[in-house]
């Protein structure tokens, strides 16, 4: 660490303890004044306080009040004096020796000793001795040099002020041996106003030089501060003594220097032994906190190094790279070969370069102490991404800039999450605005926190009015303390009722009127507290649909059970007379055929074939209408198996018939198997019929597919029927033929249709005349 | 009313059509089909001649079998089927339905009340005639009729 402080910007030189040069300064002023007092009245002690022939001479006295005072003005610096007063003092008492010693070089006296009560220096006598001229020049440039801050004048202020204390310590000595040899006759009190100026001089810099050496914390310091003073003080004391015996004469000049030697080698080698073992454990302290320092830094270093998010990294203060965690290579792609070394501004978009960033970053942070910005910077491969950077200057304890610590975080990823999410708030925003339902939130009490345009157009309040309202708003009066019950019981106890339900309620308008809607609630906690969202539709539109649904269904359901009993007596009674018109004609024709011509027995004969076959009419009449009354009860129908069954019982009826049936195997459908029994009989019956003129009829039942669906047919090559009466085909009493070529009562395709229809399905035909018939059915 | 042997018991023919009585009279003839015919025209006419209370303090008759219409005035066919198939005394009693309807309901709620058989009149009298014919084979010559019932009290 360099002696003077770094430029003009380092720490107030007074910042320091001043209190050893001001007591010393004070000291030496005490000690001047009562000598100049002592001469003023008279009092030999305070100018000489050891018998002898050396005095404080007056001047000599003032000299050491200017020093003093000097000295403590140094340390004090008041406000109200201007700074060259304590250098003029220092030189007033410099210019006083220099005279005195001058004088003695060329031998005259220059008047010095005398300035001051003349009379009474003359009667001592008193005069300043050379050695205490020297000792004022030192001083007193030592003084006039101390504010100077170069690094060769404050070693000259050291030097100047060391050489005073060997000076005055000389005398010091000499005055307590009782030598004239050392005391170079300056007086005791004069050698110790000397000391204590010299030693104010060597504080007024403590950082500094000798001061510095005593005041370090350091192990140098403890054993300076602990041997220089056994070092000046056992050899003087043990001298003392040793001459002290010698003159008492308990032993010879052998013998007690003899002694003297021994007992300071002893002491000295005891006190040496004793600081060394202290110094030893001091140290062994010192090595073990430099271990758990480094210990300390090498975690941090490897903490900081296996960093992956943030880039981590030292800049020097000219903000090359001086430092490259793995972060720093996982963000950036730089590896710490290639980058250490070169300048920040590598990081930097060329038109940021351009524009003065990097610069300017560092110069921030200098000067604020931080700097943190959010922008684009660079990988090594060039592209680009939104980083986080934070530069914060590195000091040391003296303030001298060391560096910069740069922390960079890739934002990429988090400004696409940002932007993701900003468009999906934007798109549920645009959902609840463009909703036609009702979309309202509540908090916990009830009170209306949303209200989207749905809302204010089904209700007639716009979310101005309603926001902070209670819900019990937009209900009629009488179901508002139900709802208040229930709110509150679900915030106590969860039991929902209505939430995570659709329920039907009463809705009232702003305008006062009540309409039907449909509410479907759910509550979600925001932190502590339970919100709910209300979806709602107005459905009274649906409601009367609704309401005209279950007219239609009451009216077919009366319309049913009145055709049910239409049905029911028609079976009974129309068929009764049929039979008396039957049964009484064959017994004409029975029992009275010999009064019956021809003619009669004909006639007769007619009138029971109108019978029988209105009786026919009467059947399929009723077998159409059962078709829709009765409940269906799907299940698997094996097509295959019921058209064998049908095609045996058909042979049966009429063996003399040529028919070759072609039934695909395992044709399974899911229907009402009796339907479907009566589906196939009509339509098997009808190509059964239609084939009756041909030699070899030939009836197919089998599957193709029709729009993607399975199409079940029954194909014939028989009389088959123009296309264009293929519109009345399935009409009921629609024929297509006449009675004489083929009977029937145009009842059956009409039968199947319905079954058909029933079964969510169609039916159709494709024919041409005398080129047979093919009839497909699909189900749903 | 013709002579008969024991074993020609009766028939009770529950009808209220005239022409439909003349008919089945006419059918069981052309089938010779000797047993006596007693006709009700109605169900409660019907069970008094069963239960022996009618008006006339006539006494229960004992017919070996009952051709009973369903849609009867006062008191219908099944409702004089469950009567029959409800009394101790005519429980065992066969029962055939002969109707003009072939319903559903009617041969489900006639099959339910326990009834033996269940023919409909055909229009065509011919076929009216064969299905007498069997009708009187089966239940008055093949099939072995109840024990006759202790006589009533």
């Amino acid at each position: 660490m360099s002696a003077a402080p770094a430029g003009g910007h380092g720490p107030p030189a007074r910042a320091y303890p001043i209190a050893i040069p001001r007591a010393a300064g004070g000291a030496a002023i005490v000690i001047g004044l009562a000598a100049l007092t002592g001469w003023r009245l008279g009092i030999a002690w305070l100018t000489s306080p050891v018998p002898g022939p050396a005095t404080m001479n007056p001047t000599t006295a003032l000299a050491v009040v200017l020093l003093g005072a000097a000295v403590w003005l140094n340390a004090t610096r008041p406000a109200a004096l201007a700074g060259w007063v304590p250098q003029m003092l220092a030189a007033l008492a410099g210019f006083v020796g220099l005279a005195r010693l001058t004088g003695y070089v060329f031998g005259f006296d220059p008047g010095i000793d005398h300035l001051l009560f003349a009379d009474r220096v003359a009667a001592t006598p008193s005069r300043l001795a050379p050695h205490t001229a020297l000792t004022l020049l030192l001083l007193g440039a030592a003084l006039l040099l101390e504010p100077r801050a170069t690094r060769r004048a404050q070693v000259a202020v050291q030097v100047l002020a060391l050489a005073s204390s060997v000076a005055a310590l000389v005398s010091v000595t000499g005055h307590a041996y009782g030598t004239e040899l050392l005391t170079g006759a300056m007086a005791l009190n004069t050698a110790l106003a000397f000391l204590l100026v010299a030693t104010g001089v060597l504080w007024s810099h403590p950082e500094a030089g000798v001061a510095a050496v005593f005041a370090s914390p350091t192990a140098g310091g403890v054993l300076v501060r602990r041997l220089v003073p056994a070092i000046i003080l056992i050899p003087f004391l043990l001298g003392w003594l040793g001459l002290v015996g010698q003159r008492a004469g308990f032993y010879d000049i052998a013998g007690g220097t003899a002694l003297f030697v021994v007992c300071i080698i002893v002491v000295l080698a005891t006190f040496a032994a004793w600081s060394t073992r202290s110094l030893d454990r001091a140290d062994a302290e010192r090595v073990a906190a430099e271990h758990a320092l480094r210990l300390g830094e090498e975690r941090f270093r490897l903490l900081v190094g296996s960093v992956r998010d943030y880039a981590i990294f030292m800049l020097d203060p000219t903000g090359h790279v001086a430092s490259w965690n793995r972060g720093a290579q996982q963000i950036k792609g730089y590896t710490p070969e290639e980058i250490v070394g070169r300048h920040f501004s590598s990081f930097y978009p060329p038109e940021a370069v351009a524009a003065g960033g990097p610069a300017a970053a560092l110069r921030a942070a200098a000067e604020t102490g931080r700097f943190e910005e959010e922008n684009w910077r660079l990988r090594r491969d060039g592209s680009r991404f939104w980083a986080d950077v934070v530069i914060t200057p590195i000091r040391d304890d003296r303030g001298a800039l060391l560096g910069f610590a740069k922390v960079t975080r890739d934002l990429t990823e988090r400004q696409r999450t940002e932007e993701a999410l900003r468009a999906s708030e934007e798109r549920f925003r645009t959902l609840a605005v463009t909703a036609n339902d009702a979309i309202i939130s509540a908090d916990s009490h009830g009170d209306i926190t949303y209200f989207n345009p749905g809302a204010e157009r089904i209700f007639g309040y716009t979310l101005h009015e309603v926001s902070g309202k209670p819900l019990t708003v937009l209900m009629p009066e009488r179901l508002r303390d139900a709802h208040r019950a229930g709110l509150a019981r679900y915030v106590a106890t969860g039991e929902a009722r209505v939430v995570g339900r659709t329920v039907e309620l009463v809705g009232q308008k702003q305008d006062g009127t009540e309409f039907p809607l449909e509410l479907s609630l759910a509550s979600w906690t925001r932190g502590p507290e339970v919100a709910f969202t209300a979806v709602i539709r107005d459905i009274t539109e649906r409601k009367a649909a609704e309401e005209t649904l279950r007219r239609y269904a009451a009216q077919l359901e009366s319309a049913n059970a009145e055709l049910d009993a239409f049905a029911y007596s028609v079976s009974h009674d129309l068929r009764a007379p049929l039979r008396s018109l039957d049964g009484f004609s064959q017994a004409l024709l029975e029992d009275w055929a010999d009064r019956l011509d021809a003619q009669g027995t004909d006639y007769l004969q007619r009138v029971r074939s109108a019978s029988q076959r209105m009786a026919q009419l009467i059947d399929d009449l009723l077998n159409l209408s059962r078709v829709t009354r009765t409940q269906m009860q799907v299940g698997p129908v094996d097509l295959s198996a019921l058209a064998d069954g049908i095609a045996t019982e058909l042979r049966t009826r009429d063996p003399s018939r040529q028919v070759e049936f072609a039934i695909a195997p395992a044709l399974v459908v899911q229907a009402d198997p009796g339907l479907m029994g009566v589906v196939l009989e009509n339509l098997l019956g009808n190509a059964w019929k239609f084939t009756g003129k041909r030699p070899r009829a030939h009836i197919e039942v089998g599957v193709t597919r029709h729009n993607g669906h399975p199409a079940y047919f029954v194909r014939d090559n028989g009389a088959g029927f123009d296309m264009t009466y293929a519109d009345k085909l399935f009409g009921a009493f629609q024929r297509l033929h006449g009675s004489r070529d083929f009977e029937g009562s145009g009842i059956g395709l009409a039968t199947v249709q319905r079954i058909i229809h029933r079964h969510g399905g169609r039916v159709w035909a494709e024919a041409a005349p005398d080129r047979g018939a093919t009839f497909y059915f699909t189900l749903s | 009313m013709t002579q008969k042997t024991m074993s020609q018991r009766m028939i009770l023919l529950v009808e209220d059509n005239p022409d439909d009585e003349a008919l089945t009279r006419r059918a069981l003839a052309k089938n010779n089909i000797q047993n006596e015919v007693r006709v009700a025209r109605d169900g409660a006419e019907a069970l008094e001649l069963l239960f022996g209370t009618g008006g006339q303090g006539g006494h229960a008759i004992a017919p070996e079998l009952v051709l009973l219409d369903l849609k009867l005035p006062k008191v219908d066919g099944l409702e004089v089927l469950r009567r029959i198939r409800a009394d101790e005394r005519t429980r065992l009693l066969p029962v055939v339905i002969l109707t003009s309807s072939r319903e559903e309901r009617d041969l489900v709620s006639g099959y339910g009340l326990g009834a033996n058989s269940y023919i409909r009149k055909p229009v065509d009298f011919g076929q009216f005639l064969e299905a007498v014919r069997q009708l009187g084979l089966y239940w008055l010559v093949l099939n072995e009729p109840p024990p006759p019932r202790r006589p009533a009290a």
